[in-house]
């Protein structure tokens, strides 16, 4: 696939305007189980196959999307809490980037994390559903006010986490049970295991049955493929070399959009049209 | 040796004030003194130097806002403790606004003594006690912070021989008990709840044992339980901790919420900590200290713990450089560590000797060195 293809003109038209935006919301129980990076790659991969994309970093203190990015924002969300309440415009907030989607910062300081509240940041991701196709958040670790509000706007959750410790499965599953109590449907949710087959001493299929649920999808440890692309700051996904890492997210990205069976022909695509 | 606290009773019945002396007799944290009306007016009240004074004020004082006016021009830094037949809200809201700390009810016992001045004033005055509140904060997860608190508590206790005590005030997703393979009778969660009616020694049931010196206080065992832990409430934990231990430690969520907040403010020491993962930790770490500067004494109270980092004098003197606080650097011992956090075995498995160890024993030693 030739790469940014798409990307030529970054003020793209919505595929589909009539439709409101889809928000899909990276959250974890753990920190550094790769939120930021699954999430910088699959807006990246949307954008390469020509949607509208927004990525908002919603990790407000400490966010790390424009660092993974290699941008240095002049607006912020921080910007957006600051407009006038009632005349408050996402688009004015937002940082486009040289892969076809655009980034809605976190703040600059510290600080202005701290005050900014779940009434705010719900009322801007329902501006960004009738500006874009998909709307991706980056989030901070566990549940707090914030992150319900962000839940009940949320229509897929990716829920990315890596098999290393007992404590953060253990964590994992109170994540699962407390979204349970939550009414969070659960064929919203979409398990990760990140970092697949990396060094660990415990078995996924332990992993899955404590959890009660299997993993939709497998991230493979390319621990210096990552590194490689923060530092050039550029998506893995839109690297010019084979990269399993690059696919598994892309095929991610298919299976949410329908997609995969129509591209990839064989059996499930076969198979998928007998119920067509 | 610890100073005592200057109390003074200031109560003309003498049956209440012999009553009154009898009380804090039993408690070797003060100094009692007394005093009457009329004993050579105000100057000899300043001469017996009282760091708190409990007022009678049903009987002993006509115009109690007139007279705490009169005590806040001479003493500033005195502690008035209004003393009445009448507690209620009211009252203690109107005794309050005439510029009293406190009001107690009489007569005076011990543990409600004690509970007033642990959770009125054990911030600024350190009651006797020697004991030191460690916090430790981190910007995200994954930093050690877990680790890193279990072997350093356990190193305080081995270095100081005394009593050491965690507060896991994790609000998210406390760990300590999986850490430690305890099923703990009861949590923060609890200790909260009953803290209106606790006094230092009853507080120190809810904490479990780790060894026969360190003592941990689990954290909420569900996102729903943590909703019950509110930072002045948590405030007063600690400080009613205080006389149970020689250090608290004090481990807490990531980012800055009202929970690290007012943990950091009621600590005489905070360590922010992160893990070296080669990314943008230490950009963290900087904006991080733009909020800790705001701490009074920061300079004193502020230290970074950078984890999986080779111990390294020269890199640790770049990093306190780039940081703007001591450094220090703990090396990576992963497979250990993940082992023994697997089988609840933390304080166990990771015995004297490794590299993680040792550093953690120089970390022990001093802090322990600094605060003798």
């Amino acid at each position: 696939m030739v790469k940014y293809m798409n990307n030529q003109s970054p003020k793209r038209k919505r595929k589909n305007e009539d439709v409101k935006g889809s928000v899909f919301t990276f959250f974890s129980t753990a920190s550094a189980v790769g939120k930021t990076v699954l999430a910088v790659n699959y807006a990246a991969d949307l954008a390469e196959r020509g949607y509208k994309v927004c990525l908002a970093d919603l990790d407000l203190q400490f966010g790390d999307v424009c660092n993974y990015l290699g941008i240095k924002p002049t607006q912020t969300f921080f910007d957006y809490y600051e407009q006038e309440e009632n005349k408050r415009d996402t688009a004015s907030c937002m940082t486009e980037t040289q892969f076809g989607f655009e980034v809605l910062a976190a703040p600059l300081e510290v600080d202005e994390g701290f005050i900014i509240d779940a009434e705010t940041i719900v009322e801007a991701i329902n501006q960004l559903r009738d500006d874009y196709d998909y709307i991706l958040l980056d989030t901070t670790t566990g549940f707090t006010g914030i992150s319900m509000a962000i839940l009940e706007q949320t229509d897929v959750l990716y829920l990315p986490c890596v098999v290393d410790f007992i404590p953060s499965i253990k964590d994992l599953k109170i994540g699962l049970d407390t979204l349970h109590k939550l009414q969070f449907d659960y064929q919203r949710v979409r398990l990760i295991l990140n970092r697949n087959k990396a060094e660990t001493q415990i078995s996924t299929k332990d992993v899955e049955a404590l959890l009660g649920r299997p993993f939709q999808y497998f991230i493979s440890n390319d621990y210096q493929g990552i590194m490689q692309s923060i530092k050039e700051a550029k998506p893995v996904v839109l690297t010019e070399a084979p990269n399993k890492l690059a696919d598994e997210i892309s095929d991610m990205v298919s299976e949410e959009l329908g997609e995969k069976e129509e591209t990839s022909g064989g059996i499930s695509s076969w198979f998928g049209s007998l119920f067509k | 040796m610890v100073q005592k606290i200057r109390v003074c009773i200031w109560d003309d019945d003498n049956e209440n004030r012999a009553g009154m002396l009898r009380v804090l007799g039993n408690l070797e944290e003060y100094q009692a003194t007394e005093y009457r009306s009329g004993a050579g007016g105000i100057d000899n009240l300043v001469a017996l130097r009282p760091q708190i004074l409990l007022l009678d004020v049903d009987y002993t004082i006509a115009q109690p806002e007139k007279l705490a006016a009169e005590l806040r021009k001479t003493m500033p830094n005195l502690k008035l403790v209004a003393m009445g037949k009448r507690w209620d809200e009211n009252s203690r809201e109107m005794y309050k606004d005439m510029g009293y700390d406190a009001l107690l009810l009489k007569p005076l016992d011990v543990e409600s003594f004690q509970i007033a001045m642990q959770t009125a004033f054990a911030a600024k005055v350190r009651l006797g006690s020697n004991c030191e509140v460690l916090s430790f904060f981190s910007p995200k997860g994954k930093s050690g912070r877990t680790t890193l608190i279990v072997n350093l508590a356990l190193a305080l206790a081995r270095v100081s021989g005394e009593k050491v005590g965690i507060i896991d005030a994790e609000t998210n997703f406390a760990d300590m008990d999986a850490f430690l393979n305890l099923n703990p009778r009861s949590t923060i969660v609890e200790a909260l709840r009953d803290l209106s009616y606790l006094t230092s020694g009853t507080l120190e049931k809810y904490f479990e044992e780790v060894s026969d010196k360190v003592f941990v206080l689990c954290g909420a065992t569900s996102p729903q339980q943590a909703a019950f832990v509110e930072p002045e409430g948590l405030t007063k934990l600690i400080n009613l901790a205080r006389p149970n231990y020689r250090y608290i430690l004090v481990d807490l969520a990531p980012g800055f919420n009202p929970i690290s907040i007012a943990a950091a403010e009621a600590s005489e020491r905070v360590y922010l900590t992160t893990m070296a993962g080669g990314t943008f930790e230490i950009k963290h770490l900087q904006r991080a200290m733009e909020i800790f500067r705001s701490l009074d004494n920061w300079q004193q109270r502020v230290g970074c713990v950078i984890t999986r980092m080779a111990p390294d004098v020269r890199r640790a003197k770049e990093l306190e450089e780039q940081i703007g606080c001591p450094v220090t650097l703990i090396p990576n011992e992963y497979l250990l560590c993940s082992e023994a956090a697997n089988n609840g075995r933390m304080a166990v498995d990771i015995g004297s000797g490794s590299p993680l160890t040792q550093q953690i024993d120089r970390m022990a030693f001093a802090i322990h060195g600094e605060g003798r």
